[in-house]
């Protein structure tokens, strides 16, 4: 079994927990994992087995850091549930670092898997999105956390923005429609008309939604190159144990199949060549980028120093074939008659 | 004639009929026509506010953020329970006596956040009354489940609310809630509940198989604006009778409820929304597509 195939088993048991592990764990808050999660788990889905770090950020931010200076309090007391919540979200982003987008997120998932019925139904697949426009949409990822996760609701908790601002990066947030939908709960796809503010950023929301699940059909991992949470574990990608490692050859700069093969268009792993840790701001530690290299430990995933996955050339050449298997089954492929052995002579 | 007056006054009496087992289903005598009900609520005063993650009061749309008193105590009421004695429990099944003095009472500053119980008891001569109402709480983390409080035996007879409203819900018009009857700790079928609330809906169920009972919330209120917040909660409560070898016991649930957001979201415009947006990203993806042949060309 090749490491993309371990990858889709534990991104469909760690959806099945995210979406559904509430029988599993317990329905309550105090129930759930961590409330702390470095991935897209919705607090707004009732079944979830663990909750996104983000919704505990928002609140904290408007509810304590924003009303306690709005109320001249102690600054640190209003910070402290900030830090735990940065504390736990710490442990687990230590070990597993920003594998949590690559093979946790239930978002992240989801997109792979429209990526792979795309494909099937033969539509024809974006390889590369281009640089530029990968370079002008990567800032984007940072302004939503910097307004939507801290400034808005610092600025709703000291009364400057509407009451409806405590979590707006929830309001448009994609895995809070898709988790609820995902047990039969229609209450998130909807246009909020309590007033212009809930109007607005629903129907921002809700447009969205359809724009990744349509992009996500031809273009590997649109709403991921946006994503805030993409931005907060970049902000600590030093500290995971889990890495990818580079140990650059002369072949590297004339290859560049890592670079094609990275679901987030990061080319400079490919032309990195001082650098020996390639986890770039946009990485998700899928991994993919070393199944591709056929050049013998040039590309790794270390875990703590200890190389867990190496690339080497016995490995791409089955790799390579296998994808080649896997991309040539399409719908079309299966509707076409068997050419019978007589027929052909 | 005579034949069709037989069949007139076939129909009247069939229609009587039907009118009076009508009636009986509805209102069944025993639960409706009972004394006032022992119940705990919350004093008028408070209404208006709304209520997130269970306590916090926030002011109406455009006030200035209130202080936040971390650990308040909160003010209820205790209706038609002279004479009970009040129990707040904590969610590690600690308790504590409250005193109460003319039905209105304010429940401690609690040592931790999460919901806790208020459990309100009497007995007047073979008769046993508990009214119980959960109330979320600020303090430092607690790390009990509140499954553990709502099931633990606080009373003899009660409605365990299954579950009680987590962070992000509340109870709300025209949702299902899940509630299950327990004596003595266990589940008890076959039990006739009443939900009523203060807008004046009457609905009644019986408990089936573990003791479940399910209501569908009425979406009562008189007026509703536009928003959570400008809707202030109005009060629910459940009510279930029991009699067990020469003792009669009586149980009230009691919660706020709030109105149905249903009201001012619009399911039909957010698939169209959605809609658009699958368009907008087809034609994107579109373009992109043409853009390669283009170059390939
Ligand atoms: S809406 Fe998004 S950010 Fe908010 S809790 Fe859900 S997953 Fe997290
Ligand atoms: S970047 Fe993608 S995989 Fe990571 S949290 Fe966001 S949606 Fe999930």
């Amino acid at each position: 079994m090749n490491l993309s195939a371990i990858r889709k088993l534990v991104q469909i048991a760690a959806f099945g927990f995210m979406v559904y592990g509430s029988g599993l764990i317990g329905y309550y808050t105090v129930d759930k994992f961590s409330n702390a999660l470095p991935a897209l788990s919705c607090a707004f889905n009732h079944n979830t087995g663990d909750y996104c770090t983000l919704i505990p950020f928002q609140h904290q931010m408007a509810h304590r850091v924003g009303e306690t200076i709005a109320n001249e309090g102690n600054l640190l007391q209003g910070l402290i549930p900030t830090l735990i919540t940065l504390g736990t979200f710490l442990i687990l982003f230590v070990i597993l670092s920003k594998a949590f987008c690559g093979w946790i997120c239930p978002l992240g998932t989801f997109q792979e898997l429209l990526s792979m019925i795309g494909q099937k139904l033969g539509l024809q697949q974006r390889k590369s999105v281009d640089e530029k426009v990968v370079k002008r949409i990567r800032p984007v990822k940072w302004l939503v956390l910097f307004f939507l996760v801290f400034f808005l609701p610092i600025l709703t908790g000291l009364g400057y923005a509407s009451h409806d601002l405590v979590d707006p990066y929830c309001k448009i947030c994609p895995s809070r429609i898709l988790t609820t939908l995902a047990n039969g709960n229609t209450d998130q796809l909807v246009v909020d008309q309590a007033n212009p503010v809930t109007m607005g950023f629903s129907i921002f929301g809700d447009f969205l939604f359809g724009l990744m699940i349509a992009l996500a059909l031809t273009v590997r991992q649109p709403f991921c190159r946006i994503c805030p949470m993409l931005a907060m574990n970049a902000t600590f990608r030093k500290l995971g144990l889990l890495k990818l490692t580079k140990n650059a050859s002369s072949r590297c700069e004339k290859c560049g199949l890592c670079a094609k093969a990275c679901p987030m268009d990061i080319r400079e792993i490919h032309t990195e060549m001082v650098k020996k840790d390639v986890t770039f701001e946009d990485c998700t530690l899928c991994g993919r980028c070393v199944e591709f290299c056929p050049d013998k430990n040039v590309l790794q995933l270390k875990y703590a120093t200890i190389p867990i996955f190496s690339a080497s050339s016995d490995y791409f050449k089955k790799r390579k074939k296998a994808q080649k298997a896997w991309e040539k089954v399409t719908l079309a492929s299966l509707k076409q008659p068997t050419v019978q052995p007589e027929a052909k002579s | 004639m005579k034949t069709i007056q037989q069949a007139s006054m076939y129909s009247l009496s069939i229609m009587l009929l039907c009118g009076f087992l009508g009636a009986v289903a509805i209102t069944p005598d025993a639960i409706a026509n009972t004394a006032p009900r022992m119940k705990l609520t919350k004093p008028s005063a408070t209404g208006g506010g709304h209520q997130l993650h269970g306590g916090q009061q926030h002011g109406k749309q455009g006030a200035q953020p209130q202080p936040r008193r971390r650990g308040a105590g909160k003010q209820l009421l205790l209706e038609n329970g002279e004479g009970a004695t009040v129990e707040f429990w904590a969610p590690d099944l600690g308790f504590q006596e409250i005193k109460v003095e003319g039905g209105r009472f304010s429940i401690p500053k609690p040592a931790v956040d999460n919901y806790h119980a208020v459990v309100a008891e009497r007995q007047q001569g073979d008769l046993k009354q508990a009214a119980v109402r959960y109330e979320y709480m600020r303090g430092k983390p607690s790390s009990e489940s509140p499954s553990r409080l709502a099931a633990a035996q606080k009373t003899e007879f009660e409605i365990e609310p299954a579950p009680i409203p987590r962070e992000h819900s509340r109870y709300m018009a025209n949702k299902k809630w899940d509630f299950i009857l327990r004596f003595k700790g266990k589940p008890l079928s076959g039990v006739p509940v009443v939900l009523e609330t203060s807008q004046g809906s009457h609905i009644e169920a019986v408990s089936g198989d573990a003791g479940l009972v399910q209501f569908i919330i009425p979406d009562d209120f008189p007026e509703v604006k536009l928003g959570r917040r400008n809707n202030p909660p109005a009060e629910l409560s459940l009510f279930a009778k029991y009699k067990a070898e020469s003792t009669r016991y009586e149980t009230t649930l009691s919660a706020a409820y709030y109105v149905d957001p249903g009201h001012w979201r619009s399911k039909g415009l957010g698939v169209a929304v959605a809609g658009l947006g699958l368009l907008a990203g087809g034609f994107i993806g579109g373009i992109g597509r043409s853009n390669k042949r283009g170059k390939k060309q």
